[in-house]
């Protein structure tokens, strides 16, 4: 029981100053930079 | 050591009881102008998409390309110009203590021949004379108030830039050895940028105007399309650091959060005033005369531009991320919820931030070297910069109006108005994403920008256009609805909202944070740099275009 | 600076870095640069000056075409142009009076075309077609009217 607490508690610390909502959020940025990339360069290759 | 007394005791005094009346009066008045802009140039916008969608045909007496013209100066000229010096000037005037009286003259005389150069410019566009766009590339020539004026504006912007040079000088000289604070620092960046880049077009049209009075034959086309982007871009640039500005040291304090890392913002401030001038050559990659390795370095220097947005980027969700998990957010992205989405002050720039993705997105790649050729002079780019300008930018100045126009007004932010603000922003940004995604494909396709109706004598891939415009006139009307509800809310705010005190939200540094070191207020340095990679950028070409350059062209007046 | 940060600037630059490898070399190595070639000419003389003192369409090998073309207000000199599919077009423009811009859509060609100055673009058409030619720089009250084709067959 005790334990289980512990754990509780280090796992809301954790989430307390976890940056993974960042990292995931700017890998959506970067997805989205890759994206547009590939529309317009694939676009570019298919009209030469 | 009884000035310093004094000056601090001003700086708290300040703090408690707001902002001075005399500097609310210019923050004020800069802001009516820019939302009565919006007005009139949304009507205009809406005229347009109409005709782009073939519903509405525009009478002679108002041209297509005469209503275009007054709608790019009215929102690239005016409401972001307006907005941004009445926006920074109030941010001068709470961080530094108040302004000084003279750089409050200075402020109202710029006013003024911003007023006056803008009422000189559109007289020959409403008549006609001057249907030349906001780029005005020569040979086509307006008539000559219409560059008179020009230089009016200019001169007015180069008033309040030194207005605020000269604030930011008093204040350090009575703060030795401390940071200027960070919205001054901001503003700083901001009118640095406006001076030197308006120092380009300032010489185009020192030399447009006796070519258009017919004073001098001829004119060289490329020098005045090469120094018109220098300064075209920059501009772009300025209204993006002024909305960043307010993400930076506003967006947090209104979630409750703290700040970002002074030093790296400050970081990003230098970067964008550093590399900002020389990214304008990204408009001329398919120009005919320059080489192709001038071309490569120029495409490397604007993508360089790309880089503190990125660093932006990361910082706006880590403070984002923070405030959440503070306030008890869970998961890879539950933790979103905590955030406050009632509230138009967050509700407002969060939408600006989240449309620069792909903004930012489609600038990278339509400016990587050849890839440009699929997109240059097409409606992606109209789509592109209503992004860009018309989310990012606005939507962050809609955002802050909902705080500085009670603030500089002496009123309260209602419920109602909220609300209002609520709804306007959801309104604002399907219109938006209507107008400008159909823009951004129908670009790909081939549809030409600045191009009034047409279907190329019923050509089937011109038709086939038909359906992506007709969104143009759905997005408009929307915006349209949008514009109304925004000047309804500021005007609300100004005369009518419940007297009371708003706070100047300037959010804190974090409690742990390291001290900024002093190296980061050398403006000296910045603008040497600045200056040096400038002419790393402009010397080859400008030279070659002058020392080779062919017979120059007459005016002409093709409308 | 965080270490997160110190990586996603590296990663996401470095993609950047990777767009620009990317076309450089095409550029330079495959010959595939923006449309870039900088001869002068006189704009008030484009008429006596050669070649465009006789534009037109001309063969000039298998499958090869030059064509010579001058931008006017509201109209293109060839105008409407045939060349059989699978031909490499490379096109000579240059204005006769203020800045046009030189597009056809659903291709790569895409090029100012500047008074003063000599503009070239290649363009392999392989589909057989009618390919819409417009200007797609604002060049006065008519420009929306300054649009021709070429057909592919």
């Amino acid at each position: 029981m005790a334990e289980s607490n512990v754990k509780k508690t280090e796992e809301v610390v954790e989430e307390h100053s976890s940056m993974k909502g960042t990292i995931f959020s700017v890998a959506v940025v970067g997805g989205v930079i890759f994206l547009t990339y590939l529309l317009i360069y694939g676009l570019y290759m298919a009209r030469i | 050591m009884e000035a310093i007394k004094k000056e601090y005791w001003k700086d708290k005094a300040n703090k408690a009881l707001g902002i001075s009346p005399e500097d609310a009066r210019i923050t004020k008045s800069y802001l009516i102008v820019a939302f009565v802009a919006i007005l009139v140039g949304g009507l205009l916008g809406l005229l347009q998409g109409m005709n782009r969608a073939g519903i509405l045909e525009l009478p002679v007496w108002l041209n297509y390309y005469k209503v275009l013209t007054a709608h790019g100066l009215l929102l690239v000229v005016v409401l972001s110009a307006f907005f941004t010096i009445g926006y920074f000037y109030a941010g001068l005037s709470h961080s530094l203590g108040g302004l000084l009286p003279k750089v409050r003259k200075m402020a109202w005389i710029g006013f003024w021949m911003k007023i006056f150069g803008f009422v000189l410019a559109v007289i020959p566009i409403l008549q006609g004379d001057a249907s030349v766009m906001y780029t005005f590339y020569p040979p086509m020539a307006a008539a000559p108030m219409f560059y008179i004026g020009l230089v009016f504006i200019v001169l007015g912007v180069w008033m309040l830039a030194f207005g605020a040079f000269i604030n930011v000088a008093n204040w350090r000289k009575n703060h030795k050895g401390q940071h200027i604070p960070i919205i001054s620092f901001f503003a700083t960046g901001v009118f640095v940028l406006l001076f030197f880049g308006s120092l380009p077009v300032a010489i185009e049209v020192f030399y447009i105007i006796p070519w258009a009075l017919g004073w001098i034959e001829t004119i060289n086309v490329m020098v005045s399309r090469t120094l018109f982007w220098a300064f075209g871009h920059t501009l772009v640039n300025i209204w993006y650091m002024t909305a960043i500005s307010a993400w930076y040291v506003f967006v947090p304090k209104i979630i409750d959060g703290r700040r970002w890392s002074d030093l790296l913002t400050r970081i990003v401030v230098i970067a964008l005033v550093i590399m900002n001038i020389t990214g304008g050559f990204h408009h001329q990659i398919i120009d005919p005369g320059i080489s192709e390795s001038v071309k490569y370095m120029h495409v490397f220097m604007s993508l360089a531009i790309g880089f503190p947005s990125l660093m932006t980027a990361y910082a706006m969700f880590a403070v984002f991320e923070k405030t959440a998990r503070k306030k008890g957010g869970r998961g890879l992205v539950g933790w979103y919820k905590k955030l406050p989405w009632g509230d138009v002050r967050f509700l407002a720039p969060f939408i600006a931030m989240a449309a620069f993705i792909p903004a930012g997105a489609g600038g990278i790649v339509q400016s990587t070297n050849q890839l440009n050729q699929v997109a240059h002079n097409t409606m992606w780019v109209v789509g592109h910069f209503h992004l860009t300008l018309g989310m990012t930018v606005v939507m962050t100045f809609f955002g802050v109006s909902y705080w500085l126009v009670p603030y500089v007004s002496g009123r309260v932010l209602t419920k109602e108005i909220n609300k209002l603000g609520v709804i306007q922003t959801i309104v604002w940004t399907i219109g938006m994403v209507l107008m400008s995604g159909a823009m951004h494909w129908v670009g790909l396709l081939g549809s030409p920008r600045r191009t009034s109706y047409s279907t190329y004598f019923d050509n089937a891939t011109a038709l086939s256009w038909d359906p992506y415009l007709f969104f143009l006139a759905i997005g408009g009307t929307l915006l349209m609805i949008g514009v109304l509800l925004q000047v309804y809310a500021v005007f609300h705010m100004m005369f009518l909202a419940p007297k009371g005190e708003t706070e100047f939200p300037v959010a804190d540094v974090e409690e742990d944070a390291t001290p900024t070191p002093m190296w980061t207020e050398r403006w000296g340095l910045w603008i040497v740099l600045m200056l040096g990679l400038v002419s790393m950028a402009y010397v080859i070409p400008l030279v070659d275009f002058i020392v080779n350059a062919p017979p120059g062209s007459p005016p002409f007046k093709t409308w | 600076m965080h270490k997160a940060e110190k990586i996603w600037l590296t990663l996401s630059f470095g993609m950047i870095i990777g767009f620009m490898l990317i076309t450089g070399y095409q550029a330079f190595a495959k010959d595939m640069g923006p449309p870039s070639y900088g001869e002068r000419i006189d704009p008030q003389k484009v008429d006596e000056t050669a070649p465009f003192d006789n534009p037109g369409v001309k063969q000039i090998g298998e499958n090869e075409y030059e064509v010579v073309m001058t931008l006017q207000i509201f109209s293109f000199t060839p105008n409407e142009i045939e060349v059989p599919a699978g031909s490499t077009v490379h096109f000579t423009m240059t204005s006769k009076d203020v800045t046009h811009g030189f597009q056809v859509a659903d291709t790569n060609i895409n090029a100012m075309v500047m008074p003063g100055y000599i503009s070239k673009i290649t363009q392999t058409f392989d589909e057989p077609g009618e390919y819409l030619v417009l200007c797609n720089e604002y060049c006065g009250s008519g420009h929306q009217l300054m649009g021709t084709t070429i057909t592919v067959k």
